[in-house]
């Protein structure tokens, strides 16, 4: 890790996660603020009309009862997906082959700090991020949960859970997007791999949880791991899944590393 | 300091440099000449340890270019063909970033090269003209006060002005002993500065030879303009190649027979003389030739 161009990076690329963060951070204190008014007005009579599939898909089925429960459908099954997925693959892209395709990496290469030292400061940026607006959204809800209503509502544990089930389910993405960033130098091929790749677990999941019979797609898909209802109902491994997640993130942030200290540099 | 043994990279097009061998010495500066595409910039890659070769190695100071990479960048300033900087910040901010990436706590060397560049390090690096830009990558390769220079086509997007400042900065450096490979693909560039020259062709090593000796072999054209075509006839008689008339107008090829051309022309009356800008091929005609021929 190289502190000068860590510092750089927060300068540059901070922007994007630092928005991120902000906005999310507001979307949950404002969700949280809002929920004993949707409480009280019997969404769940609205929602038993609905058919099954699609109450699955957005993770309804749990109803809308608890606060958990309408934090999972209404913020942990689209918005913070599209959220997150934006800035992995966005950030990974800007770290890595952007700076190859333009060729500035060469200033960065050309000074006596090994690749493999750039590359880890540019993962170590990209994974502050991340954890960086995950925070914003917790202490979003907490500061709401606190302060902006009457009682407590949320289950803590549960929704600590989620938080970093779904943290580690995007090092993940972040890690497969650095992968493709390191192994294209060519910026608008390596983005759209790890776009398009993203966008297929998502379409998958989806698919899989509006339909019984399409089940098993669930299967090839990563979001696969991320089922924030389950781990509301608490029928999550939590710990073996969070080492699995883990685990695969360091083995593609290694993979890139690897790539990227072999590669030819067209700078 | 720099030397190439048997340097090969294939491209999976096919292309590439093929079996490149020169060696460049402590205080020397070496030019290093082909047209575009020719393969300067590939070879100037590996000896940035941005490229790992298919074949044969690439040292500088005793060090593998590819495997030391890290450590050799503590000796070299490094300018590259393209100028590519990082965008979302102003130029002092790049050259703090670098200053930092090097360690570097003098800053004396930086502060004198922006006075000398005239440049204004506060303006956002995207809204810098292609000048401006070059200047920001020559202080980022000089400014450590490297031992040995690699500076790929250093003068193209500066103004006559500061290309001039810029080969007295050269100068400079050589008088200090510095070793200096820089390449280009004009001769006039580096006919100045350089000690020696390398010929390229196609990823082939044509020559590497001394400067002085290069000069000799490289032919120029005049065109000679005269008062009527009775004066070309005369100029005709005289051991001069003639490479192209029309009508009182003539291309007269002149590699070292200065003094038999200033001769016969002094006696004939000529209207009009000017130099005919050359390629490198046609500049260095010999060479290619000879290479053609072996």
């Amino acid at each position: 890790m190289i502190g000068a161009l860590y510092r750089t990076m927060i300068k540059t690329n901070g922007k994007l996660m630092l928005y991120m963060g902000l906005g999310s951070f507001v979307i949950m204190a404002a969700y949280v603020a809002l929920f004993p008014t949707i409480a009280n007005q019997n969404m769940d009579q609205l929602l038993k009309s609905m058919p099954e599939g699609l109450l699955k898909a957005f993770n309804l089925s749990d109803g809308l009862n608890t606060l958990n429960g309408f934090l999972v459908a209404e913020f942990y099954s689209m918005i913070y997906l599209i959220l997150l997925i934006v800035y992995s693959v966005l950030t990974a892209n800007h770290l890595v082959s952007r700076l190859v395709d333009r060729g500035s990496m060469a200033y960065l290469i050309a000074t006596p700090n090994s690749r493999l030292r750039v590359i880890t400061t540019q993962m170590l940026f990209s994974l502050t991020g991340l954890v960086f607006i995950s925070v914003c959204i917790v202490l979003g809800a907490l500061v709401s949960d606190a302060w902006l209503i009457d009682t407590s509502m949320l289950e803590m544990d549960r929704f600590l859970q989620i938080n970093v089930i779904g943290c580690l389910t995007f090092a993940v993405i972040c890690a497969y997007s650095f992968l493709f960033s390191c192994l294209f130098n060519d910026e608008r091929r390596a983005l759209s791999i790890s776009a398009s790749i993203t966008i297929i677990f998502l379409i998958l999941d989806i698919v899989g949880k509006v339909s019984e019979d399409l089940d098993w797609l669930r299967n090839f898909t990563l979001f696969h791991a991320f089922d924030p209802a389950k781990i509301s109902d608490g029928t999550v491994k939590v710990l073996p899944l969070s080492i699995g997640l883990a685990g695969a993130s360091i083995f593609l942030f290694v993979l890139s590393a690897i790539i990227f200290k072999r590669k030819d540099l067209p700078i | 300091m720099i030397q190439l043994e048997g340097l090969t990279k294939r491209f999976s097009n096919g292309k590439g440099i093929f079996d490149i061998q020169f060696e460049v010495q402590a205080g020397k500066v070496f030019g290093f000449l082909g047209p575009n595409g020719a393969g300067k910039t590939t070879t100037i890659r590996h000896l940035m340890g941005f490229f790992h070769p298919t074949k044969g190695t690439a040292k500088i100071d005793g060090m593998d270019c590819w495997q030391d990479a890290a450590r050799i960048q503590e000796k070299v300033g490094y300018l590259p063909g393209e100028i590519a900087l990082m965008e979302n910040m102003n130029g002092l901010d790049l050259i703090r970033l670098i200053c930092d990436m090097r360690r570097l706590k003098d800053r004396k060397r930086r502060d004198e090269l922006i006075e000398r560049f005239q440049f204004d390090p506060d303006v956002p690096i995207r809204k810098m003209s292609k000048g401006m830009k070059q200047k920001v990558g020559i202080i980022l390769a000089f400014m450590h006060n490297p031992e040995i220079l690699i500076l790929d086509e250093p003068t193209s997007g500066l103004d006559p002005l500061m290309q001039k400042t810029f080969v007295e900065l050269l100068e400079e450096e050589k008088i200090q002993g510095k070793t200096i490979l820089m390449s280009s693909h004009m001769f006039q560039e580096i006919d100045r500065t350089c000690d020696q020259v390398g010929l390229i062709k196609e990823g082939r090593m044509i020559t590497v030879n001394d400067v002085a000796e290069v000069r000799k072999q490289q032919q120029k054209v005049f065109v000679v303009t005269f008062g009527s075509v009775q004066e070309v006839e005369k100029l005709k008689t005289a051991d001069l190649l003639v490479r192209h008339q029309e009508g009182s107008r003539v291309e007269v090829v002149i590699r070292d027979d200065y003094p038999l051309f200033l001769k016969t022309l002094a006696s004939l009356d000529v209207q009009n003389l000017d130099l005919h800008t050359q390629s490198l091929e046609e500049l260095f005609m010999h060479y290619y030739e000879q290479e053609g021929r072996s």
